[in-house]
């Protein structure tokens, strides 16, 4: 999507619309099973259709391909199925999570950073003291690799402070007490009760 | 947060997960399977995928999309114009996860596919 400068195939849209569509049916869940089997009646197109449709197609790529040996998800997961581990659908399940939903909290994240990198030059003043300090001791190079910014803690900091005060993801992913009931908080939960943890607030 | 949200944890999915899958329940994927049994066997096989050494394998496809972003942040320093920076990270992160998932080389695969036309695998 940075080479084109823009949304491929409508998939971020796609994605967007979804998480709108289930965070509202998450309130009345029972009605989500009814909405499909409304729309497979009436043959209409899948919510997730462009998505689904990049993902066949690289698998399909993937397949027909003899040269290919890519260390990445699709190699890893036909190696897995020669391996009697996981199945077709598997593949495309898997596929599939990564694309829906691996680059929405990232980018929301990222975001927050240069928000608040942009909004306090003295904490970008502080980061790139740390940088040239650590480059003119030889302990980063170019680029800093990973094993490198986990030992650079104001770096680490500023991402630990960012995800504290703004949490990508702002649902509160309830969970069901169990039978007993249980003490969450210092606040006794009743059994069948729902409870989850609200991250922004 | 670990007794609510661990793993072996005694509180299961709320409904509300519901929503977030296929309106089939037999096609939950793993963020929304209710079953804790389903959800741990779909854990199982893709462990692996996950580990540490795995996604430190990764880094060299990090790496590609990193030269990318600021290539193209360059080019809007160079003409003078503002960033709408909650785009571009998404197409960043987008670019990353299509990276090391499928292999996003945009034009090119699009190309192969028109050549080879071919449906179903």
């Amino acid at each position: 999507m940075m080479r084109t400068g823009g949304d491929i195939e409508g998939i971020l849209h796609t994605i967007h619309k979804n998480l709108e569509y289930s965070s509202r049916m998450s309130l009345f869940n029972e009605l989500h099973a009814w909405v499909g089997l409304i729309n497979h009646t009436l043959g209409l197109r899948s919510a997730f259709e462009n998505v689904n449709a990049y993902v066949l197609r690289h698998l399909t790529e993937r397949r027909n391909s003899t040269t290919s040996s890519r260390p990445d998800f699709i190699q890893k997961l036909f190696e897995l199925q020669k391996g009697g581990k996981v199945d077709n659908s598997d593949i495309f399940n898997i596929i599939n999570a990564n694309i829906a939903a691996g680059s929405d909290t990232t980018g929301l994240t990222l975001s927050a950073v240069i928000y608040y990198l942009a909004h306090d030059p003295r904490i970008v003043q502080k980061l790139r003291e740390e940088i040239d300090t650590l480059s003119s001791e030889g302990k980063v190079s170019d680029p800093i690799t990973f094993a490198e910014a986990q030992q650079m803690s104001y770096l680490q900091a500023i991402i630990k402070e960012t995800l504290r005060v703004h949490p990508a993801v702002g649902l509160p992913l309830p969970r069901v007490v169990p039978p007993e009931g249980a003490e969450l908080a210092g606040y006794f939960f009743p059994g069948g009760v729902s409870a989850g943890s609200f991250a922004p607030g | 947060m670990q007794r609510v949200y661990g793993h072996g944890t005694k509180f299961l999915k709320d409904s509300w997960y519901r929503a977030y899958g296929h309106p089939d329940d037999a096609q939950a994927d793993i963020f929304s399977v209710m079953d804790e049994r389903r959800h741990a066997a779909n854990r199982r096989k893709v462990a692996s995928l996950f580990s540490m050494t795995t996604l430190v394998s990764y880094e060299p496809f990090v790496d590609a999309c990193n030269t990318t972003l600021v290539s193209k942040l360059g080019e809007f320093a160079a003409r003078g114009e503002s960033v709408p920076i909650p785009a571009w990270m998404q197409y960043y992160a987008f670019d990353v996860i299509g990276e090391i998932t499928v292999c996003d080389f945009y034009p090119l695969s699009m190309s192969l596919f028109l050549l080879t036309n071919r449906t179903g695998f």
